[in-house]
């Protein structure tokens, strides 16, 4: 990328910055639905105390789960529905004629995603925090971290799976399948560890479990890939029986026990750009 | 010199639709050429290869020496286009839109100059998606002209502007051209092409069928001409002036038409003869074949393509 290609992505992103605050009820809602979301589940959870014998406080776990919603939501259904609703109206081929480069475009796409992002994810933090008293990332640098890498590595699969949306009517709807299912089998509502064992196979092939657990180190300083079986002893109202605990992660370690997230991350990217490189359209179907 | 525009052999199907079959021309550095054809002859398929949208599936086509699908960036700076259609970023203004596509280019035009120069003035801070149909046709083609092209492809241009605007639409793409600017224009308005093009090119049912000037295209020079005016009272046709030959005269109750290869020497036996009787020639007019009268011509002897049938364009 040279200097030229930069101040290209710089100025591309200012315009993208424009687009995106200007088309306020999008704006609105963009940053509505994480709130309704964190309070919604956390007034249904609260009582629901720890998960499981861990001493992570049930709305904890959601927020770090909403903060990966709010990032896919960002990333991969934003682009993916706005890029096929560009490609529909003929601008992005308009695009294709000038000399802009195509990194330039993109990037600034990208970076428009990462303002969305941290402007979801401070409110969510700072909501948490107010209303139930959740934690801030008890390791900063290791949730940053996620986050940066998080963003770049969803918004390019938003690129690439725009080649599965036939046009911008359908947009929406196809957007859904993955979108959804992934959330309720990754581990964003319920503990991972509690899944049938069917299901925890299908997450771990796709990117956002692996996503949601680093959140889940960087935010609440916990392992959730190598967790511990623990024997629980039976109690007043409950019988012996055996769980998951995650090991209590900090600092660069958080970043390391992570390591398996980045690298399925790393391989998912790889994918995603040969997909993009060799399917994604700068126009409609001619009809 | 390196042409601005050459093409060899080209072929472009779709599946086992072909809809350019094999066509072959050059447009020198400066040279204004209009590319006209009947819907679904390959015109478009033909542009938006030369724009580097698609490949060809045989033959070689080179945009200033370039090849326009592997050259990229490279030679999409020094060529402006105007898509038949294509969308804004709706939410941004004219004045915005044109600023963000000056830093495209390494010497891009004043961004007031262009808006003025399509007649945009008084709307720099409307956002595109408030802009009527001619507005955002005329915001297109400062968008195509911002970055000073060396080449610039319209494609139908002038669609859906009223004629004032189509007037200096005209002014400023021909002024460009004054200037050194090659332009390759497809439009299906052939006062346009007359205006505009020093050569036309017409393709039909994806093959050349014709080229020339203007004013020469399709025989056009020698064509006959068409001599009308309304028969004095009293006079018949026996009263006309021995003419000169291959002239043929018909009549539709006082309308006389005389259809005549030596359209001077037939005129002049005519007004000669009128004033010499002193009687009034109303309606009196001498008309050239039209443009339009070739083009028709030429297309209809080229089969059922072109009658403008499905595939595209």
């Amino acid at each position: 990328m040279n200097d030229s290609t930069l101040a290209l992505t710089a100025s591309q992103f200012r315009l993208e910055q424009k687009l995106f605050w200007r088309n306020r009820q999008s704006a609105v809602f963009n940053f509505a639905l994480p709130i309704v979301f964190v309070v919604l589940f956390s007034l249904l959870f609260q009582g629901n105390g720890n998960v499981g014998s861990s001493d992570v406080p049930y709305t904890a776990y959601f927020v770090a789960g909403m903060i990966g919603v709010s990032l896919l939501s960002a990333t991969f259904a934003n682009l993916a529905i706005s890029l096929v609703f560009q490609r529909d109206l003929l601008v992005l081929k308009r695009m294709r004629g000038t000399p802009l480069p195509v990194s330039a475009l993109f990037g600034a796409k990208i970076l428009n995603s990462v303002v969305i992002v941290v402007i979801q994810v401070a409110i969510i933090l700072t909501l948490g925090r107010i209303a139930f008293n959740t934690p801030l990332p008890r390791n900063p640098l290791a949730f940053a971290l996620i986050i940066v890498v998080g963003i770049v590595v969803f918004a390019m699969a938003g690129i690439a799976f725009t080649a599965f949306i036939p046009n911008s009517d359908s947009g929406p709807a196809v957007v859904q399948l993955p979108f959804l299912t992934l959330q309720f089998i990754s581990g964003v509502f319920f503990p991972f560890t509690s899944e049938p064992g069917f299901l925890k196979t299908v997450a771990n092939v796709f990117p956002l479990r692996w996503l949601l657990d680093a959140i889940r180190a960087g935010y609440l300083g916990f392992d959730y890939f190598h967790t511990k079986r623990v024997v629980i002893p039976a109690g007043v109202g409950h019988a012996a029986s055996t769980q998951q605990v995650p090991a209590s992660v900090h600092g660069l370690h958080a970043i390391t026990a992570s390591g398996e997230a980045y690298l399925v991350l790393a391989v998912w990217f790889v994918i995603f750009v040969s997909i993009a490189r060799r399917r994604f359209r700068w126009e409609k179907r001619a009809s | 010199m390196t042409p601005a525009i050459s093409v060899r052999g080209l072929h472009k199907s779709y599946g086992d639709y072909e809809a350019v079959r094999g066509i072959d021309f050059t447009v020198e550095p400066g040279e204004a050429v209009a590319f006209l054809g009947p819907n679904g002859a390959g015109k478009t398929t033909t542009v938006e290869i030369l724009e580097g949208y698609r490949e060809p599936s045989s033959g070689t086509v080179e945009v200033l020496g370039l090849s326009p699908t592997a050259a990229g960036a490279q030679l999409r700076r020094r060529v402006g286009i105007v898509l038949q259609e294509a969308g804004f970023p709706e939410e941004l203004t004219v004045e915005e839109l044109v600023e963000a596509w000056r830093r495209f280019y390494a010497r891009p035009r004043p961004a007031d100059e262009v808006i003025v120069a399509v007649g945009l003035e008084d709307r720099r801070r409307v956002r595109a998606k408030n802009l009527s149909g001619g507005e955002s046709r005329r915001l297109d083609l400062a968008l195509g002209i911002v970055g000073q092209p060396e080449v610039l492809f319209l494609d139908e241009p002038t669609t859906g502007f009223d004629p004032s605007a189509r007037r200096s639409a005209w002014e400023l793409i021909d002024g460009l051209v004054q200037e050194g600017m090659t332009l390759f224009l497809t439009t299906h308005y052939l006062d346009e092409a007359q205006r505009l093009a020093d050569r036309i090119l017409i393709i039909a049912a994806g093959q050349m069928v014709a080229e020339g000037s203007p004013e020469e295209i399709g025989g056009r020079e020698s064509a006959p001409g068409t001599i009308r005016f309304t028969l004095p009272p009293g006079a018949t046709a026996a009263d006309l002036p021995q003419l000169p030959p291959d002239t043929t005269v018909q009549y539709d109750e006082d309308q006389v038409a005389i259809t005549a290869h030596q359209l001077v020497a037939a005129t002049h036996t005519l007004t000669g003869w009128a004033l010499e009787r002193s009687l009034d020639l109303v309606g009196f007019r001498v008309e050239r074949r039209t443009l339009e009268d070739t083009y028709l011509a030429i297309i209809g002897d080229t089969g059922p393509a072109a009658g403008g049938v499905a595939g595209a364009g």
